[in-house]
């Protein structure tokens, strides 16, 4: 975007890693959204709009946590509190979203519907994840970027053996056992999409 | 029993010392809230161990040495609150040193000064039972200053004290009111001197909103049990320490503690049948 840091922010929607740390703080599901709500004129939120309200409780809604509105979130399981902060970001109104390993701490069958939800979301809004998981992504994802000091953009959804080199800078193996979604291997002949 | 009290608040330094528990209360179980959740009790230890730094300069100099510690105190507390926001490796290093320098400042001013110095033990361990007006002035103002800011703020203090990221991320002046809220903690901690005394200070910061968040789950009912808490307190030891003759701050801190330790032994009692069904299922 080429400007400073701090005039690109409104845009983008972050969802951090969960922490174990954060599990102790007496809060509810209802006051972390409501964060998202607050603007840089400290002065303008004594208490919440009709306009916030009706953005947390939509927010709430699109990530299936309206019910646990007033649960602690000490009470939450990892995918649940992951839902709460994909929603707390909704609510600031962002043009991307923008996660941080959403699926680092939860069991596969939880990252699966966490990624059902993304994949509604993304109707409406542009997602960016980052993982270190270079062996699972998702069917869900449409294009990959590696990052290993530089950026090399794929424009396509497939990891290729050339990209996980270029990740890794060493060479790997892909690792897969049972019944993988699917497995990429022997792309003979194949550009490389750099 | 109801004699006896009626007796004891007879006495206008009684009355005076119970106002300046009460006003100490309200001031101390918001602000140990926030004291409590940013996780920066050392600061708070800092802050008023470095006023005795304040005191010194005040019995040296010759003016009030309540105005000493407020003064020591505030710079301080801004000095400690930057280096922690600013360096986060070593930080907690740093602020041991500050408070060290405060302490070593206080005792050589004082020990330069000339003359007895009665009321320099009511510092450390604090002398309620001696508040005199401009003592309880300060306090009311302080008391009002922290309702205000708590009040005003409470949206952000909540936010930052949750997830300081995303309220930076957020572009919300974090930076201003995190300055704010511990040079607050500043001059709670001066106020709580007379009560409690330097030494005894953070206990009377954290105990009371450590032992509502033992049973609450909610940053204003927090704050609004540890007021009381801090009140009930402040009053029983208050009244238990004139009748058994014993230091009022001392009196106060150990009730405290002994009722916040007998919750957390009984609710890790109550606690263990819970997490163990939970694991299992």
């Amino acid at each position: 975007m080429g400007n400073k840091p701090e005039l690109g922010r409104h845009l983008i929607g972050y969802v951090p890693q969960i922490q174990a740390e954060d599990r102790s703080f007496p809060i509810n599901v209802w006051d972390v959204v409501s964060m998202g709500r607050l603007k840089p004129d400290l002065f303008a939120h004594l208490r919440l709009s009709d306009t916030d309200r009706a953005s947390i409780e939509t927010a709430l809604r699109q990530t299936d946590m309206l019910d646990l509105a007033r649960r602690s979130i000490n009470e939450l399981s990892g995918g649940q509190r992951q839902r709460v902060y994909i929603a707390r970001a909704l609510v600031t109104q962002p043009q991307v979203l923008l996660l941080d390993e959403p699926t680092a701490s939860v069991d596969s069958q939880t990252s699966g519907r966490l990624y059902e939800l993304l994949a509604k979301l993304n109707k409406q809004i542009a997602i960016l994840l980052i993982s270190h998981d270079l062996t699972a992504i998702s069917t869900y994802v449409k294009t990959i970027g590696c990052v290993n000091r530089r950026l090399v953009y794929h424009r396509e959804k497939t990891v290729t053996p050339e990209m996980l080199v270029s990740g890794y800078e060493c060479p790997v193996d892909l690792i897969a056992h049972g019944l993988p979604h699917r497995v990429f291997s022997d792309h003979e002949g194949d550009e490389t999409h750099d | 029993m109801i004699s006896y009290l009626s007796t004891l608040f007879s006495y206008a330094f009684m009355r005076s010392a119970l106002l300046a528990g009460l006003l100490v209360s309200v001031a101390c179980g918001m602000v140990g809230t926030l004291v409590v959740l940013n996780r920066i009790v050392f600061i708070s230890g800092g802050i008023a161990h470095a006023a005795y730094g304040g005191v010194g300069l005040a019995y040296y100099f010759g003016f009030d040495p309540t105005l000493g510690a407020v003064l020591f105190s505030v710079i301080s507390s801004l000095a400690m609150g930057w280096v922690h926001r600013k360096s986060h490796a070593r930080s907690d290093t740093i602020i041991g040193v500050m408070w060290a320098i405060g302490m070593a400042v206080g005792i050589i001013f004082i020990s330069l000064s000339p003359g007895y110095k009665a009321d320099l033990m009511s510092y450390l361990f604090g002398s309620i039972l001696a508040v005199s007006n401009l003592d309880l002035a300060l306090m009311l103002a302080i008391a009002l200053i922290a309702l205000v800011f708590i009040l005003f703020f409470y949206r952000t203090l909540l936010a930052m004290s949750f997830d300081e990221s995303f309220t930076t991320v957020r572009n919300l002046p974090i930076t201003a009111i995190y300055l704010g809220m511990i040079t607050l903690i500043g001059l709670t901690v001066v106020i709580s001197m007379r009560v409690v005394g330097l030494i005894m200070v953070i206990a009377l910061l954290t105990i009371p909103p450590a032992l509502a968040n033992l049973f609450l789950k909610n940053m204003k009912q927090i704050m609004l049990a540890s007021v009381a808490i801090s009140v009930f307190f402040t009053t029983v030891g208050l009244i238990l320490s004139y009748a058994l003759n014993l230091p009022s701050g001392a009196v106060i801190i150990l009730l405290m503690a002994t009722a916040y330790v007998l919750a957390l032994v009984g609710q890790s009692l109550l606690r263990r049948p819970v997490s163990q069904a939970r694991g299992q299922g």
